[in-house]
């Protein structure tokens, strides 16, 4: 029984199907407990599906909004004022990549921590606020209750955005990009927090990131997007060992390895479409080693091996050989 | 809409200079001599004649032709403030930002002092001391404009400063003055040129202010601010005196200051809206 | 952080004695420091008695110590117009009518800008938005001293709903009240639409609906809070426009105020009660712009550890 489920969402800039969309058809499944990676270049729409969820997309998008994201059988997208509050929270939260600008500069840590806590409906705030911060990894909590953001490094900052969005213990933690920010020494302590939080408090995680070593490290199954689609999913393990979607391959081929040494970088020819420049039929043809004529049809998403799915026409004759 | 506001706001102030420069020629009365006959005459539709089209004032002056010339005396004003105030103002800011250290301390101090003292009131002082002058005026208003010159160029240079073709003409042994004329003037002036624009429209009323009070532009140069205290004490009776000259800065400021919120938003978006 | 105050009051100091280097200055240096100071019909006597007291014979420097020392003890010469009374005397007389109306302007630009900013941008692109930005061109636009002639003759003459000029009641602040307000009030409205939508669009505003607050939290208590703090930092700008309309507005509105004594005395010539004047409004604006400055402080906790 899936905690989030989207099913065919597309989000358009205007009305009707020949706008240009940033999304098209997406849909996923986020069972309880387990880390979704959602793996994608600039431009793939990743991260406004991680903002689809809890209705943050700008307002003119909302028109070119069609679909569902079911929250226990309950649409987030038909969802209004007071339901949609509630959800946000206490249900999903969310972790945003820039720790500069996430926090508010005029109010102190322990203030904003306070009010997500008070929304939890804790009684003993400074207690739980401490608490809270000790449970990020952060030395001295009592005293960093009183500092301002201006005063704390990004990996600071961004260990208390993390435990504002724990605050209310939702169910579901959306991570755009978190260690994007951050400096590479950082990036790995802050994951190896992000996993231990996860098992401690049970939620599930929808991480979206642009780095396979991300995903290599702290997810359990990941979604691999591409102009505005999804075009393989799979248990991580499985997609590392078996990629079966070119562009898959061709992202993976051009991860740097610290033990073979190719002369060159592998480099996937082109450059991703823009929005409303799709090519017809599947997005990645142009680029791909393996295109064929009938390439210029979409391939419907097709389940090739136990819980791994792909969309393309040669994955799915590989998997029939 | 925006764009039709921009250009209806371009064409006034192309009007308006062109009144200033040529219209002085071009109106049949002597904004200077009035005849006694023809005193508080009322404008064409309210019982007037068509021999004074905005009616005339106390000495029988023509209203058209004084407001012709308020806008030559404005545009001289402004012309003569922005240069003085601009080229101060950039030579210190600019020499302040490219040569740092301790001249740009001292500098930076003279600045903030200029900006913390309502120089304003100097000019009520000297009107006191000298009464109403151009002298007074340009100097007094310059010296409250020229900071902000300052301010900016200083903060430009030291952005443009820091660009690699700066670096590139320093180790191709450029001298400093070559730098700067060559590379530096030329990329701050955009964000110049925006103070420029917004501090007409504050010129023009600081002017109209100064001469309202009796020390800006001597009588009986018809300044529209002095035009606007010329008819106060009978603007129940005859409201055009007082009425005309304002109208003429509203709109010339309003148009200046929709100018420049456009060019600011070209030029520097960041600025947009905090202008004050 | 002490260190902070005690730098800015040391500036604000310099700067009150720079004011007072210029008008001693201007007073001594211009042309006959004698006659501007006692006015035609001075006797010898009355010469004599003053050269001694100003030490008028007296190298530069010494007769500006003298000025300050009387300056100090509040004796700042006599007025030439008003019958000989002390300048100080009489500027102080006027200074609380001032001061209550530039209060009750403040006030008004400030509750009814920061509204009308907040609402334009949270209806962004909307005619409420139009309408808001079309006031605010005007009200930045039209000159002050126009304005109050217009509203006397349309507010107070033909509607006769408000008294034309003078002192006493609440209506009379009024009509002044709006005048000298009105540029600001159109300043502080941009600067606010300005940085709430800066705001509003920020990474932090976005986090605070994530936390699900309600929306007038995040834009009442997130956005706005962060939205008042280059208002702070042009409070010092708008305190200078407010001196020239002071002076201008209390002239159109008969206001017995010092803007109004500033007037009175330029037009008679009256140049120690100018000169009193002049330091008593640079006093008062470099407090003000020190009390902004602490507020400052106090409000944005970056700049604490600035300095």
């Amino acid at each position: 029984m899936s905690l989030l489920s989207i099913r065919n969402l597309s989000v358009r800039l205007g009305r009707g199907a020949v706008a240009p969309a940033i999304l098209e058809e997406v849909s996923l499944d986020v069972m309880p407990g387990e880390t979704l990676g959602l793996v994608g270049e600039s431009g793939s729409g990743k991260s406004t599906l991680g903002m689809s969820a809890l209705r943050l997309t700008p307002p003119r998008l909302a028109d070119g909004t069609s679909g569902e994201i079911l929250w226990e059988g309950r649409d987030i997208l038909k969802m209004r004022g007071r339901e949609l509050r509630g959800l946000r929270g206490g249900e999903i939260s969310m972790i945003l990549q820039d720790p500069m600008a996430s926090l508010n500069p005029v109010f102190s840590i322990g203030a904003q921590l306070t009010e997500a806590l008070r929304r939890a409906g804790r009684s003993d705030l400074l207690k739980a606020a401490e608490a809270a911060l000790a449970e990020v990894r952060i030395p001295s909590p009592a005293d960093r209750l009183r500092a301002y953001p201006h005063q704390m490094s990004g990996g600071m900052r961004q260990r208390v955005v993390s435990a504002i969005g724990l605050a209310q213990e939702p169910r579901l933690i959306i991570c755009d990009e978190p260690t994007t920010a951050l400096d590479a020494t950082i990036q790995f302590q802050f994951l190896d927090l992000l996993r231990a939080l996860q098992e401690a408090h049970g939620m599930a995680m929808l991480f979206v990131t642009h780095d396979f070593g991300v995903v290599a490290r702290i997810c359990d199954r990941v979604a691999v997007m591409y102009a505005g689609r999804i075009v393989e999913t799979g248990p991580v393990r499985e997609i590392f060992r078996n990629p079966r979607h070119p562009y898959t391959r061709a992202l993976l081929a051009a991860v740097p390895s610290t033990t073979a040494a190719p002369d060159r970088l592998p480099v996937i020819e082109g450059a991703p479409p823009s929005i409303g420049n799709r090519p017809e039929g599947c997005a990645f043809h142009p680029r791909c080693p393996l295109a064929g004529p009938d390439c210029q049809r979409q391939p419907p998403m097709e389940t090739l091996a136990p819980r791994h799915q792909a969309a393309c026409w040669r994955a799915r004759e590989e998997a029939a050989a | 809409m925006q764009k039709i506001t921009f250009h209806a706001a371009l064409v006034l102030l192309a009007l308006f200079v062109l009144t200033a420069v040529f219209g002085p020629y071009l109106v049949e009365h002597d904004p200077l001599k009035g005849s006694l006959r023809a005193r508080l005459e009322p404008p064409l539709w309210a019982g007037g004649s068509a021999e004074h089209l905005l009616g005339t004032d106390r000495l029988g002056r023509d209203m058209l032709a004084r407001i012709v010339s308020g806008a030559r005396i404005s545009l001289t004003v402004c012309v003569v403030v922005i240069a003085i105030a601009g080229s101060i103002g950039t030579a210190i800011g600019t020499l302040s930002g490219y040569v740092g250290g301790w001249l740009d301390r001292i500098l930076m101090r003279l600045v903030d002092l200029a900006l913390s003292l309502p120089v304003i009131l100097l000019a009520l002082l000297i009107g006191a001391v000298s009464g109403p002058s151009f002298g007074n005026i340009v100097l007094v208003i310059s010296l409250v404009l020229w900071s902000q010159y300052a301010r900016m160029a200083r903060g430009e240079t030291l952005r443009v400063k820091n660009e690699d073709y700066v670096d590139l003409a320093r180790t191709s042994g450029l001298g400093h003055v070559r730098i700067i004329a060559r590379h530096i003037l030329p990329n701050i002036a955009p964000a110049l040129i925006v103070v420029a624009t917004l501090q007409v429209g504050v010129v023009i009323v600081l002017e109209a202010s100064l001469s309202f009070l009796g020390v800006g532009v001597p009588p009986p140069n018809p300044s529209w601010g002095s035009m606007v205290a010329d008819g106060r004490s009978y603007v129940v009776t005859a409201w055009w005196v007082s009425l005309f000259p304002g109208i003429a800065i509203l709109l010339v400021v309003m148009a200046v200051n929709i100018v420049g919120d456009a060019l600011t938003d070209r030029i520097n978006p960041a600025l947009r809206g905090r202008t004050a | 952080m002490t260190r902070l105050i005690l730098g800015r009051l040391a500036e604000a100091l310099a700067a009150l004695l720079l004011m007072s280097l210029a008008i001693f200055l201007l007073s001594r240096v211009t042309g006959d420091p004698v006659a501007l100071l006692l006015g035609d019909g001075a006797t010898a006597e009355d010469r004599d008695l003053l050269i001694a007291q100003l030490r008028l014979d007296r190298p530069l420097w010494e007769q500006y110590l003298s000025f300050l020392g009387n300056a100090l003890t509040g004796d700042f010469g006599q007025s030439v117009a008003a019958g000989r009374r002390d300048a100080l005397e009489l500027v102080l007389d006027r200074l609380p009518a001032s001061l209550s109306l530039a209060a009750v302007a403040l006030g008004f630009t400030l509750v009814t800008g920061i509204a009308m900013g907040v609402v334009a941008a949270i209806t962004r692109g909307s005619a409420v938005d139009v309408f808001v930005r079309i006031v605010a061109l005007l009200g930045q636009s039209v000159p002050a001293f126009w304005l109050g002639i217009v509203l006397i003759y349309v507010v107070a003459v033909h509607w006769g709903w408000l008294p034309t000029s003078g002192y006493g009641t609440p209506a009379h602040y009024v009509l002044p009240a709006l005048t000298m307000g009105t540029f600001t009030l159109a300043a502080v409205t941009r600067l606010v639409r300005a940085s709430m939508l800066d705001a509003l669009g920020s990474e932090y505003i976005k986090l605070a609906r994530i936390k699900g607050l309600p929306e007038a939290t995040v834009i009442l208590k997130h956005a706005l809070s962060n939205s008042l703090i280059p208002v702070v930092t042009f409070m010092g700008a708008f305190f200078a426009t407010m001196i020239t309309g002071a002076v201008v507005v209390e002239t159109v509105f008969a206001w017995p105020g010092i803007g109004r004594l500033a007037y009175e005395s330029i037009v008679s010539r009256d140049f120690p009660v100018i000169q009193t004047v002049v330091l008593v409004i640079t006093a008062c604006f470099i407090l003000a712009n020190f009390c902004v400055d602490m507020l400052y402080l106090a409000i944005d906790p970056r700049m604490r550890d600035r300095g």
